[in-house]
Protein backbone atom coordinates (compact mmCIF):
# COMPACT_ATOMS: atom_id res chain seq x y z
CA UNK A 1 0.00 0.00 0.00
CA UNK A 2 1.19 3.04 -1.21
CA UNK A 3 1.90 6.33 1.51
CA UNK A 4 -0.77 7.65 -0.26
CA UNK A 5 -3.26 5.04 0.19
CA UNK A 6 -2.25 5.10 3.55
CA UNK A 7 -3.03 8.84 4.42
CA UNK A 8 -6.34 9.12 1.98
CA UNK A 9 -7.76 5.98 4.62
CA UNK A 10 -6.87 7.71 7.11
CA UNK A 11 -8.21 10.99 6.47
CA UNK A 12 -11.54 9.44 5.35
CA UNK A 13 -11.69 7.46 9.30
CA UNK A 14 -10.61 11.06 10.62
CA UNK A 15 -13.75 12.41 8.96
CA UNK A 16 -15.93 9.99 9.63
CA UNK A 17 -15.21 9.58 13.32
CA UNK A 18 -15.57 13.30 13.46
CA UNK A 19 -18.72 13.00 11.61
CA UNK A 20 -19.76 10.43 14.13
CA UNK A 21 -19.18 12.47 16.97
CA UNK A 22 -20.64 15.58 16.08
CA UNK A 23 -24.12 13.86 15.17
CA UNK A 24 -23.90 11.87 18.11
CA UNK A 25 -22.82 15.35 20.34
CA UNK A 26 -25.84 17.03 18.13
CA UNK A 27 -28.16 14.36 19.09
CA UNK A 28 -27.73 14.13 22.87
CA UNK A 29 -26.70 17.82 23.37
CA UNK A 30 -30.41 18.83 22.21
CA UNK A 31 -31.40 17.54 25.13
CA UNK A 32 -28.48 19.24 27.34
CA UNK A 33 -29.10 22.63 25.85
CA UNK A 34 -32.53 23.15 25.75
CA UNK A 35 -35.13 22.58 28.25
CA UNK A 36 -38.17 21.43 26.38
CA UNK A 37 -38.47 19.06 23.10
CA UNK A 38 -42.24 19.05 21.08
CA UNK A 39 -43.12 17.05 18.32
CA UNK A 40 -44.87 18.98 15.17
CA UNK A 41 -46.04 18.11 11.93
CA UNK A 42 -42.59 19.89 10.21
CA UNK A 43 -40.17 18.25 12.74
CA UNK A 44 -38.94 18.48 16.24
CA UNK A 45 -38.73 21.28 17.95
CA UNK A 46 -36.53 21.90 20.99
CA UNK A 47 -36.35 25.28 22.54
CA UNK A 48 -35.94 26.96 26.34
CA UNK A 49 -38.86 29.20 25.84
CA UNK A 50 -42.40 28.73 28.55
CA UNK A 51 -44.16 25.80 27.78
CA UNK A 52 -47.13 27.99 26.24
CA UNK A 53 -45.10 30.07 23.53
CA UNK A 54 -43.48 26.64 22.65
CA UNK A 55 -47.02 25.58 22.28
CA UNK A 56 -47.55 28.66 20.08
CA UNK A 57 -44.38 27.69 17.59
CA UNK A 58 -45.96 24.34 17.57
CA UNK A 59 -49.46 25.13 16.60
CA UNK A 60 -48.01 27.40 13.77
CA UNK A 61 -45.62 25.46 12.46
CA UNK A 62 -48.32 23.00 11.73
CA UNK A 63 -50.11 25.33 10.05
CA UNK A 64 -47.16 26.22 8.13
CA UNK A 65 -46.03 22.94 7.16
CA UNK A 66 -50.35 22.89 5.75
CA UNK A 67 -49.60 25.63 4.20
CA UNK A 68 -46.58 24.96 2.09
CA UNK A 69 -47.31 21.95 1.28
CA UNK A 70 -51.06 22.88 -0.15
CA UNK A 71 -49.00 25.38 -2.38
CA UNK A 72 -46.14 23.20 -3.16
CA UNK A 73 -47.63 20.09 -3.37
CA UNK A 74 -44.85 18.42 -5.95
CA UNK A 75 -41.97 19.61 -4.23
CA UNK A 76 -43.31 19.01 -0.87
CA UNK A 77 -44.04 15.21 -1.59
CA UNK A 78 -40.56 13.95 -0.33
CA UNK A 79 -40.10 16.50 2.62
CA UNK A 80 -38.76 14.74 5.95
CA UNK A 81 -39.19 15.70 9.17
CA UNK A 82 -36.79 18.53 10.25
CA UNK A 83 -35.01 19.48 13.77
CA UNK A 84 -35.97 23.34 14.64
CA UNK A 85 -33.85 24.65 17.28
CA UNK A 86 -35.56 28.04 18.74
CA UNK A 87 -33.73 31.02 21.03
CA UNK A 88 -31.18 29.92 23.35
CA UNK A 89 -30.68 30.75 26.81
CA UNK A 90 -29.21 34.84 26.76
CA UNK A 91 -32.34 35.34 24.81
CA UNK A 92 -33.84 37.99 27.14
CA UNK A 93 -31.01 39.45 29.48
CA UNK A 94 -28.16 41.48 28.94
CA UNK A 95 -28.63 41.75 25.25
CA UNK A 96 -26.35 43.33 22.39
CA UNK A 97 -28.54 44.68 19.77
CA UNK A 98 -26.68 45.45 16.59
CA UNK A 99 -28.02 47.54 14.36
CA UNK A 100 -27.95 44.59 11.82
CA UNK A 101 -29.88 42.53 14.20
CA UNK A 102 -33.18 43.83 15.45
CA UNK A 103 -34.54 41.37 13.64
CA UNK A 104 -35.20 37.71 14.25
CA UNK A 105 -32.62 35.39 12.97
CA UNK A 106 -32.53 32.05 11.43
CA UNK A 107 -30.77 29.64 9.96
CA UNK A 108 -30.91 26.90 7.97
CA UNK A 109 -28.84 23.65 7.71
CA UNK A 110 -29.68 21.13 4.67
CA UNK A 111 -27.02 18.95 5.77
CA UNK A 112 -28.34 18.52 8.99
CA UNK A 113 -32.11 18.90 7.96
CA UNK A 114 -32.05 21.68 10.82
CA UNK A 115 -33.40 25.18 11.62
CA UNK A 116 -32.44 27.63 13.70
CA UNK A 117 -34.34 30.52 14.82
CA UNK A 118 -33.48 33.42 17.36
CA UNK A 119 -37.01 35.54 18.23
CA UNK A 120 -36.58 38.57 19.38
CA UNK A 121 -37.36 39.61 23.30
CA UNK A 122 -40.45 41.41 23.10
CA UNK A 123 -38.80 44.86 24.95
CA UNK A 124 -36.65 44.66 21.63
CA UNK A 125 -39.80 44.29 19.62
CA UNK A 126 -41.08 46.82 21.33
CA UNK A 127 -38.75 49.51 21.15
CA UNK A 128 -36.29 49.03 18.28
CA UNK A 129 -39.08 47.24 15.62
CA UNK A 130 -39.57 49.45 12.51
CA UNK A 131 -42.66 47.96 11.95
CA UNK A 132 -45.34 47.83 14.68
CA UNK A 133 -46.14 44.84 15.44
CA UNK A 134 -43.16 43.01 14.17
CA UNK A 135 -43.32 40.07 12.17
CA UNK A 136 -42.53 37.16 14.56
CA UNK A 137 -42.75 34.00 12.84
CA UNK A 138 -41.77 35.21 9.17
CA UNK A 139 -37.87 34.17 9.78
CA UNK A 140 -39.11 30.93 10.63
CA UNK A 141 -41.40 30.28 8.02
CA UNK A 142 -38.44 31.61 5.79
CA UNK A 143 -36.29 28.73 7.34
CA UNK A 144 -38.60 26.04 7.10
CA UNK A 145 -39.43 27.16 3.37
CA UNK A 146 -35.52 26.62 2.64
CA UNK A 147 -36.02 22.87 3.84
CA UNK A 148 -39.07 21.84 1.57
CA UNK A 149 -36.98 23.42 -1.23
CA UNK A 150 -33.71 22.10 -0.53
CA UNK A 151 -34.07 19.57 -2.27
CA UNK A 152 -35.08 21.26 -5.67
CA UNK A 153 -32.18 20.37 -8.72
CA UNK A 154 -33.14 23.89 -10.04
CA UNK A 155 -32.46 26.02 -6.92
CA UNK A 156 -29.10 24.21 -6.06
CA UNK A 157 -25.94 26.88 -5.76
CA UNK A 158 -28.65 29.42 -6.95
CA UNK A 159 -28.32 31.31 -3.78
CA UNK A 160 -30.85 34.11 -5.49
CA UNK A 161 -32.95 31.94 -6.04
CA UNK A 162 -32.54 29.84 -3.36
CA UNK A 163 -33.59 33.18 -1.18
CA UNK A 164 -36.35 34.65 -3.50
CA UNK A 165 -38.34 31.02 -2.73
CA UNK A 166 -37.94 31.48 1.10
CA UNK A 167 -38.89 35.15 0.41
CA UNK A 168 -41.68 34.50 -1.38
CA UNK A 169 -43.29 32.18 1.24
CA UNK A 170 -41.75 33.91 4.31
CA UNK A 171 -45.00 36.70 3.93
CA UNK A 172 -47.61 34.41 4.35
CA UNK A 173 -50.62 34.99 7.10
CA UNK A 174 -52.94 33.29 8.98
CA UNK A 175 -56.36 34.06 7.60
CA UNK A 176 -59.12 34.52 10.24
CA UNK A 177 -60.49 30.72 9.05
CA UNK A 178 -56.93 29.72 9.07
CA UNK A 179 -56.27 29.89 5.84
CA UNK A 180 -52.78 30.05 4.60
CA UNK A 181 -52.76 33.40 2.67
CA UNK A 182 -49.35 34.52 0.46
CA UNK A 183 -49.98 38.34 0.31
CA UNK A 184 -49.96 39.48 -3.46
CA UNK A 185 -46.37 41.32 -2.83
CA UNK A 186 -43.77 41.28 0.27
CA UNK A 187 -44.08 45.09 0.89
CA UNK A 188 -40.44 45.60 2.72
CA UNK A 189 -38.89 43.64 -0.46
CA UNK A 190 -41.06 46.18 -3.11
CA UNK A 191 -40.16 48.82 -1.30
CA UNK A 192 -36.16 48.66 -1.50
CA UNK A 193 -35.75 46.98 -5.00
CA UNK A 194 -37.95 49.51 -6.13
CA UNK A 195 -35.81 52.55 -3.97
CA UNK A 196 -32.57 50.84 -5.78
CA UNK A 197 -34.07 51.28 -9.06
CA UNK A 198 -34.81 54.73 -8.75
CA UNK A 199 -31.25 55.73 -7.18
CA UNK A 200 -29.75 54.25 -9.88
CA UNK A 201 -31.48 54.61 -13.15
CA UNK A 202 -32.29 51.68 -15.64
CA UNK A 203 -29.11 50.85 -16.34
CA UNK A 204 -27.01 50.30 -13.31
CA UNK A 205 -29.68 48.57 -11.68
CA UNK A 206 -29.84 46.36 -14.30
CA UNK A 207 -26.26 45.64 -13.77
CA UNK A 208 -26.88 45.13 -10.37
CA UNK A 209 -29.61 42.71 -10.82
CA UNK A 210 -27.11 41.07 -13.06
CA UNK A 211 -24.71 40.93 -10.22
CA UNK A 212 -26.67 38.76 -7.90
CA UNK A 213 -27.89 36.52 -10.03
CA UNK A 214 -24.35 35.27 -10.67
CA UNK A 215 -22.89 35.88 -7.80
CA UNK A 216 -21.32 33.30 -5.82
CA UNK A 217 -21.89 31.96 -2.69
CA UNK A 218 -19.48 34.03 -0.53
CA UNK A 219 -20.36 36.93 -2.85
CA UNK A 220 -24.01 37.09 -1.72
CA UNK A 221 -23.86 36.11 1.69
CA UNK A 222 -20.99 38.62 2.19
CA UNK A 223 -21.44 40.65 5.12
CA UNK A 224 -21.29 43.78 4.29
CA UNK A 225 -24.49 45.32 5.06
CA UNK A 226 -26.07 44.83 1.45
CA UNK A 227 -27.46 40.95 2.27
CA UNK A 228 -30.97 42.61 2.69
CA UNK A 229 -30.82 44.28 -0.76
CA UNK A 230 -29.79 41.24 -2.42
CA UNK A 231 -32.73 39.41 -0.84
CA UNK A 232 -34.62 42.19 -1.47
CA UNK A 233 -33.86 42.09 -5.45
CA UNK A 234 -33.78 38.14 -5.20
CA UNK A 235 -37.77 38.10 -4.44
CA UNK A 236 -38.58 41.06 -6.97
CA UNK A 237 -37.17 38.95 -9.89
CA UNK A 238 -38.99 36.14 -8.86
CA UNK A 239 -42.22 37.86 -7.97
CA UNK A 240 -41.83 39.58 -11.65
CA UNK A 241 -41.38 36.84 -13.52
CA UNK A 242 -44.04 34.10 -11.85
CA UNK A 243 -46.37 36.76 -12.52
CA UNK A 244 -45.78 36.83 -16.06
CA UNK A 245 -46.07 32.49 -15.94
CA UNK A 246 -49.56 30.77 -15.64
CA UNK A 247 -50.92 27.84 -14.14
CA UNK A 248 -50.81 27.04 -10.03
CA UNK A 249 -48.22 29.20 -7.86
CA UNK A 250 -45.76 26.12 -7.76
CA UNK A 251 -45.80 25.60 -11.51
CA UNK A 252 -45.05 29.12 -11.95
CA UNK A 253 -42.48 29.28 -9.62
CA UNK A 254 -40.95 26.33 -10.85
CA UNK A 255 -41.01 27.84 -14.29
CA UNK A 256 -39.46 30.31 -13.25
CA UNK A 257 -36.51 27.74 -11.41
CA UNK A 258 -35.87 26.16 -14.78
CA UNK A 259 -34.81 29.23 -16.81
CA UNK A 260 -31.14 29.28 -16.63
CA UNK A 261 -29.19 32.65 -15.39
CA UNK A 262 -28.81 34.18 -18.44
CA UNK A 263 -32.11 33.66 -19.68
CA UNK A 264 -33.54 35.75 -16.52
CA UNK A 265 -30.67 38.23 -16.84
CA UNK A 266 -32.02 38.60 -20.36
CA UNK A 267 -35.72 39.62 -18.86
CA UNK A 268 -34.19 42.47 -16.11
CA UNK A 269 -35.62 44.91 -17.93
CA UNK A 270 -39.40 43.44 -17.15
CA UNK A 271 -38.46 42.86 -13.66
CA UNK A 272 -37.48 46.89 -13.81
CA UNK A 273 -41.05 47.88 -15.33
CA UNK A 274 -43.05 45.53 -12.94
CA UNK A 275 -41.78 47.64 -10.17
CA UNK A 276 -43.53 50.92 -11.53
CA UNK A 277 -46.66 51.28 -9.35
CA UNK A 278 -46.30 52.78 -6.19
CA UNK A 279 -46.77 50.56 -3.15
CA UNK A 280 -50.24 52.46 -2.93
CA UNK A 281 -51.70 51.60 -6.22
CA UNK A 282 -50.64 48.25 -5.33
CA UNK A 283 -52.50 48.23 -1.95
CA UNK A 284 -55.61 50.18 -3.46
CA UNK A 285 -56.19 47.43 -5.60
CA UNK A 286 -55.53 44.84 -3.01
CA UNK A 287 -57.78 46.24 -0.86
CA UNK A 288 -60.14 45.41 -2.45
CA UNK A 289 -60.42 41.96 -2.48
CA UNK A 290 -61.42 39.93 0.46
CA UNK A 291 -58.78 37.86 1.24
CA UNK A 292 -56.31 40.49 1.62
CA UNK A 293 -58.36 43.42 2.89
CA UNK A 294 -56.70 43.25 6.93
CA UNK A 295 -53.39 42.61 5.30
CA UNK A 296 -53.49 45.74 3.11
CA UNK A 297 -55.14 48.02 5.84
CA UNK A 298 -52.13 47.11 8.36
CA UNK A 299 -49.64 47.32 5.41
CA UNK A 300 -50.69 50.89 4.20
CA UNK A 301 -51.03 52.25 7.40
CA UNK A 302 -47.72 51.53 8.02
CA UNK A 303 -46.61 53.79 4.87
CA UNK A 304 -46.15 57.52 4.76
CA UNK A 305 -49.17 57.60 2.25
CA UNK A 306 -52.70 56.72 2.94
CA UNK A 307 -56.08 56.97 1.44
CA UNK A 308 -58.19 57.07 4.75
CA UNK A 309 -61.31 57.18 3.42
CA UNK A 310 -60.63 54.19 1.10
CA UNK A 311 -59.14 52.40 4.75
CA UNK A 312 -62.43 53.02 6.60
CA UNK A 313 -64.59 51.68 4.42
CA UNK A 314 -62.62 48.33 4.31
CA UNK A 315 -62.26 48.30 8.06
CA UNK A 316 -65.66 48.89 8.25
CA UNK A 317 -66.89 46.13 6.00
CA UNK A 318 -64.16 43.75 8.18
CA UNK A 319 -65.76 45.26 11.87
CA UNK A 320 -68.58 42.37 12.00
CA UNK A 321 -66.33 39.37 10.80
CA UNK A 322 -64.61 37.18 13.01
CA UNK A 323 -62.15 39.04 15.02
CA UNK A 324 -63.08 42.27 13.08
CA UNK A 325 -63.78 44.68 16.21
CA UNK A 326 -60.44 43.54 17.99
CA UNK A 327 -58.43 44.07 14.75
CA UNK A 328 -60.41 46.87 13.18
CA UNK A 329 -60.61 49.77 15.81
CA UNK A 330 -57.52 50.33 16.67
CA UNK A 331 -56.79 50.39 12.61
CA UNK A 332 -59.72 53.50 12.76
CA UNK A 333 -57.63 54.55 15.78
CA UNK A 334 -54.46 54.97 13.79
CA UNK A 335 -56.06 56.11 10.38
CA UNK A 336 -57.89 59.31 11.52
CA UNK A 337 -55.22 60.78 14.11
CA UNK A 338 -52.55 60.50 11.60
CA UNK A 339 -50.79 63.19 9.74
CA UNK A 340 -52.34 63.29 5.86
CA UNK A 341 -54.82 61.01 6.77
CA UNK A 342 -56.88 62.36 3.11
CA UNK A 343 -59.56 62.41 5.66
CA UNK A 344 -62.31 65.47 5.42
CA UNK A 345 -63.30 67.04 8.70
CA UNK A 346 -66.46 65.68 8.96
CA UNK A 347 -65.79 62.61 8.49
CA UNK A 348 -62.53 62.40 11.08
CA UNK A 349 -64.91 63.93 13.64
CA UNK A 350 -67.49 61.24 13.11
CA UNK A 351 -64.73 58.33 13.08
CA UNK A 352 -63.05 60.26 16.32
CA UNK A 353 -66.58 60.37 18.06
CA UNK A 354 -66.72 56.38 17.61
CA UNK A 355 -63.10 56.08 18.89
CA UNK A 356 -64.10 57.42 22.06
CA UNK A 357 -67.49 55.53 22.38
CA UNK A 358 -65.39 52.49 22.24
CA UNK A 359 -62.89 53.59 24.68
CA UNK A 360 -65.58 54.29 27.46
CA UNK A 361 -68.40 51.69 26.18
CA UNK A 362 -66.51 49.11 24.35
CA UNK A 363 -65.36 45.42 25.00
CA UNK A 364 -62.02 45.37 27.37
CA UNK A 365 -60.46 43.81 24.97
CA UNK A 366 -61.21 46.56 21.84
CA UNK A 367 -60.39 48.82 24.39
CA UNK A 368 -57.02 47.39 25.46
CA UNK A 369 -55.90 47.22 21.70
CA UNK A 370 -56.90 50.90 21.13
CA UNK A 371 -54.74 52.11 23.86
CA UNK A 372 -52.10 50.36 22.71
CA UNK A 373 -52.15 51.59 19.48
CA UNK A 374 -52.29 55.71 20.23
CA UNK A 375 -48.93 56.99 19.24
CA UNK A 376 -48.07 60.64 19.71
CA UNK A 377 -50.25 61.74 15.88
CA UNK A 378 -50.99 64.89 14.84
CA UNK A 379 -54.64 64.75 16.52
CA UNK A 380 -54.63 61.98 19.40
CA UNK A 381 -54.62 64.98 21.65
CA UNK A 382 -58.28 65.08 21.32
CA UNK A 383 -58.23 61.48 22.97
CA UNK A 384 -56.56 62.76 26.51
CA UNK A 385 -59.54 63.74 28.06
CA UNK A 386 -61.66 60.38 27.55
CA UNK A 387 -58.25 57.88 28.63
CA UNK A 388 -57.64 60.31 31.58
CA UNK A 389 -61.12 58.87 32.49
CA UNK A 390 -59.99 55.11 31.79
CA UNK A 391 -57.15 55.86 34.73
CA UNK A 392 -60.48 55.24 36.94
CA UNK A 393 -61.73 52.38 35.63
CA UNK A 394 -61.98 49.16 37.62
CA UNK A 395 -60.03 46.87 35.32
CA UNK A 396 -56.47 47.42 36.61
CA UNK A 397 -54.92 46.36 33.23
CA UNK A 398 -57.30 49.10 30.89
CA UNK A 399 -55.26 52.02 33.56
CA UNK A 400 -52.18 50.77 33.32
CA UNK A 401 -52.58 50.95 29.07
CA UNK A 402 -54.50 54.19 29.11
CA UNK A 403 -51.51 55.50 31.41
CA UNK A 404 -48.82 54.46 28.71
CA UNK A 405 -51.49 56.03 26.42
CA UNK A 406 -51.29 59.29 27.98
CA UNK A 407 -47.12 59.19 28.28
CA UNK A 408 -47.23 59.05 24.72
CA UNK A 409 -48.79 61.82 23.52
CA UNK A 410 -48.77 64.08 26.52
CA UNK A 411 -45.97 66.40 27.74
CA UNK A 412 -47.57 66.05 31.59
CA UNK A 413 -45.50 63.90 33.71
CA UNK A 414 -47.26 61.14 34.84
CA UNK A 415 -46.26 57.90 36.39
CA UNK A 416 -45.91 55.05 33.57
CA UNK A 417 -45.69 51.51 35.62
CA UNK A 418 -48.03 49.61 35.03
CA UNK A 419 -47.61 47.41 38.31
CA UNK A 420 -48.41 51.24 40.18
CA UNK A 421 -51.64 51.32 37.94
CA UNK A 422 -52.94 47.58 38.41
CA UNK A 423 -51.58 47.11 41.60
CA UNK A 424 -51.10 50.46 43.89
CA UNK A 425 -54.17 51.57 46.49
CA UNK A 426 -56.96 53.95 45.04
CA UNK A 427 -55.42 56.54 47.12
CA UNK A 428 -52.67 57.03 45.30
CA UNK A 429 -53.91 56.23 41.92
CA UNK A 430 -56.49 58.80 42.73
CA UNK A 431 -53.78 61.32 43.36
CA UNK A 432 -52.81 61.18 40.20
CA UNK A 433 -56.01 61.36 38.59
CA UNK A 434 -56.40 64.60 39.98
CA UNK A 435 -53.55 66.04 39.11
CA UNK A 436 -54.42 64.73 35.55
CA UNK A 437 -57.61 66.53 36.47
CA UNK A 438 -56.38 69.47 37.47
CA UNK A 439 -53.88 69.94 34.44
CA UNK A 440 -57.06 69.08 32.14
CA UNK A 441 -58.73 72.51 32.85
CA UNK A 442 -55.86 74.42 33.63
CA UNK A 443 -55.92 77.29 30.74
CA UNK B 1 15.45 34.53 -6.14
CA UNK B 2 18.12 37.18 -6.33
CA UNK B 3 19.45 38.39 -9.28
CA UNK B 4 22.97 36.71 -10.14
CA UNK B 5 23.93 40.57 -11.32
CA UNK B 6 23.54 42.29 -7.45
CA UNK B 7 26.04 39.48 -6.37
CA UNK B 8 29.16 39.88 -9.12
CA UNK B 9 28.31 43.93 -9.57
CA UNK B 10 30.70 45.95 -7.74
CA UNK B 11 29.69 47.72 -5.03
CA UNK B 12 29.80 51.94 -5.79
CA UNK B 13 32.10 53.38 -3.29
CA UNK B 14 29.63 55.40 -1.36
CA UNK B 15 26.76 53.19 -0.98
CA UNK B 16 25.47 50.51 0.82
CA UNK B 17 25.10 46.86 -0.54
CA UNK B 18 21.48 46.22 0.17
CA UNK B 19 22.69 42.03 0.81
CA UNK B 20 25.84 43.47 2.94
CA UNK B 21 23.51 45.14 5.57
CA UNK B 22 23.64 43.09 8.85
CA UNK B 23 20.60 42.06 10.60
CA UNK B 24 19.10 43.71 12.86
CA UNK B 25 19.87 42.29 17.09
CA UNK B 26 16.45 40.38 18.47
CA UNK B 27 17.25 43.16 21.19
CA UNK B 28 17.34 45.81 18.97
CA UNK B 29 13.58 44.38 17.49
CA UNK B 30 12.14 43.96 20.78
CA UNK B 31 12.68 47.32 22.14
CA UNK B 32 11.32 48.69 18.59
CA UNK B 33 8.63 46.28 19.23
CA UNK B 34 7.66 47.68 22.81
CA UNK B 35 8.14 51.23 21.55
CA UNK B 36 5.88 50.62 18.85
CA UNK B 37 3.07 49.08 21.81
CA UNK B 38 3.19 51.74 24.21
CA UNK B 39 2.91 54.62 21.19
CA UNK B 40 -0.07 52.85 20.06
CA UNK B 41 -1.76 52.44 23.80
CA UNK B 42 -1.02 56.08 24.49
CA UNK B 43 -2.83 57.28 21.41
CA UNK B 44 -5.50 55.34 21.65
CA UNK B 45 -6.77 57.21 24.55
CA UNK B 46 -10.61 55.92 26.26
CA UNK B 47 -13.69 57.42 25.23
CA UNK B 48 -14.44 60.01 27.66
CA UNK B 49 -17.82 61.59 28.23
CA UNK B 50 -18.28 65.20 28.10
CA UNK B 51 -21.57 65.57 29.23
CA UNK B 52 -24.52 63.73 30.35
CA UNK B 53 -27.97 65.73 30.47
CA UNK B 54 -31.31 64.77 31.45
CA UNK B 55 -34.27 64.73 29.50
CA UNK B 56 -36.28 63.24 31.81
CA UNK B 57 -40.60 63.74 31.18
CA UNK B 58 -42.01 61.12 33.25
CA UNK B 59 -42.52 61.06 36.95
CA UNK B 60 -40.96 57.04 36.84
CA UNK B 61 -38.76 57.24 33.73
CA UNK B 62 -35.23 58.62 33.48
CA UNK B 63 -33.81 59.68 30.45
CA UNK B 64 -29.99 60.37 29.85
CA UNK B 65 -27.99 61.86 26.77
CA UNK B 66 -24.74 61.22 27.69
CA UNK B 67 -22.46 62.56 24.96
CA UNK B 68 -19.19 60.72 24.59
CA UNK B 69 -15.99 61.91 22.40
CA UNK B 70 -15.46 58.59 21.15
CA UNK B 71 -17.10 54.81 20.46
CA UNK B 72 -16.94 52.24 23.43
CA UNK B 73 -16.29 48.35 23.43
CA UNK B 74 -20.00 47.23 23.15
CA UNK B 75 -20.44 46.20 26.58
CA UNK B 76 -18.63 49.33 27.98
CA UNK B 77 -21.94 51.01 27.32
CA UNK B 78 -23.29 48.65 30.00
CA UNK B 79 -20.60 48.93 32.45
CA UNK B 80 -20.66 52.69 32.51
CA UNK B 81 -24.68 52.86 33.32
CA UNK B 82 -24.46 50.52 35.87
CA UNK B 83 -21.08 52.53 37.54
CA UNK B 84 -23.60 55.73 36.92
CA UNK B 85 -26.98 54.28 38.62
CA UNK B 86 -25.01 52.94 41.12
CA UNK B 87 -23.40 55.63 42.03
CA UNK B 88 -26.38 58.13 41.75
CA UNK B 89 -28.54 55.47 43.59
CA UNK B 90 -31.25 55.10 41.04
CA UNK B 91 -32.27 51.78 42.45
CA UNK B 92 -33.47 53.90 45.55
CA UNK B 93 -33.90 57.22 44.81
CA UNK B 94 -35.79 59.33 42.59
CA UNK B 95 -33.99 62.84 42.27
CA UNK B 96 -37.00 64.50 41.37
CA UNK B 97 -39.74 62.61 42.47
CA UNK B 98 -39.50 61.65 45.90
CA UNK B 99 -41.27 58.29 46.96
CA UNK B 100 -42.11 57.38 43.10
CA UNK B 101 -39.72 54.46 42.30
CA UNK B 102 -37.58 54.41 39.09
CA UNK B 103 -39.34 52.15 36.75
CA UNK B 104 -37.17 52.59 33.85
CA UNK B 105 -33.93 54.34 32.86
CA UNK B 106 -33.08 55.10 29.47
CA UNK B 107 -29.50 56.23 28.29
CA UNK B 108 -28.98 57.36 25.00
CA UNK B 109 -25.15 57.33 23.29
CA UNK B 110 -24.02 60.49 21.09
CA UNK B 111 -20.77 60.37 19.86
CA UNK B 112 -19.80 64.18 19.31
CA UNK B 113 -16.60 65.18 17.49
CA UNK B 114 -14.63 68.22 16.24
CA UNK B 115 -15.90 68.77 12.39
CA UNK B 116 -18.52 65.92 12.52
CA UNK B 117 -22.11 66.34 12.95
CA UNK B 118 -23.50 64.22 16.81
CA UNK B 119 -24.37 60.67 16.28
CA UNK B 120 -26.77 58.64 18.43
CA UNK B 121 -24.38 55.31 18.51
CA UNK B 122 -25.81 53.26 21.65
CA UNK B 123 -29.46 53.12 23.28
CA UNK B 124 -29.82 50.99 27.09
CA UNK B 125 -33.17 50.20 28.97
CA UNK B 126 -32.77 49.60 32.82
CA UNK B 127 -35.77 48.17 33.85
CA UNK B 128 -37.12 47.97 37.75
CA UNK B 129 -36.66 44.32 38.39
CA UNK B 130 -40.42 42.57 38.75
CA UNK B 131 -38.91 40.44 41.77
CA UNK B 132 -37.03 42.77 43.87
CA UNK B 133 -37.66 46.32 43.21
CA UNK B 134 -34.59 47.84 44.74
CA UNK B 135 -32.82 46.69 41.34
CA UNK B 136 -32.51 47.50 38.06
CA UNK B 137 -32.70 44.76 35.03
CA UNK B 138 -30.44 45.65 31.84
CA UNK B 139 -32.39 45.09 29.32
CA UNK B 140 -30.84 45.02 25.99
CA UNK B 141 -28.00 47.56 24.71
CA UNK B 142 -28.98 48.63 21.18
CA UNK B 143 -25.30 49.41 18.88
CA UNK B 144 -26.54 51.78 16.26
CA UNK B 145 -28.08 54.68 15.05
CA UNK B 146 -30.73 53.45 12.17
CA UNK B 147 -33.59 53.63 14.73
CA UNK B 148 -35.31 56.79 15.09
CA UNK B 149 -35.35 58.21 18.57
CA UNK B 150 -39.53 58.48 17.99
CA UNK B 151 -39.12 54.74 18.60
CA UNK B 152 -37.02 54.72 21.31
CA UNK B 153 -39.28 56.70 23.30
CA UNK B 154 -42.21 54.36 22.49
CA UNK B 155 -43.26 52.51 24.98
Amino acid sequence: MTDNNMFTRTLRRLLLLLLVSGMLSFSTGCGIIYRHRLESPAGTIWTNEDMATARVYQDDLAWMQAGLKDHLPKTSKDVEAVTILIGSDDLHSNRIVREQEVHTAGWYNRMLSMVQFKPISMAEIQFLSREGEAPHHGTLLHELTHHFTSSQPDLRSRWWLTEAFACYFETAFRAQDDRFVIPPLHVENYRTTRRKLRELGSERFSQLVDEVIHSSWLEFYRNDGEAPLRYAISWSILWALQNQMSGTLEHRLMQVAQLDDDEVSSRIQDVATSLGPSLSSHFRSSIAQEPFRRWSVEQWLSSDRIDGRLILIAIENELSGDGGEIWGWPCVAQTIFRWGSGLDRSNRLRWQRKIEQQLREGPLQVRLAICRVIRNYRRSGSLIAVLVELLEEEEGELRAAAAMALSRISNHPTIVNPAFWINAPAKERDREVTEWRLWLDSP
Amino acid sequence: MQSPHLRTAPALPGRVDLDSRPLPHPVSLLLIAFCICCGCSTMHLKPTVTDIADYSREKDIRTYLVTVDSKMEDRAYQNWTQQHIEENRLCLENPEYEGIPIYEIHYHFVLRRAGYRPRRIAFLIWRQSAEDPSKMNHLFTYIGSSVSMQNWLLR
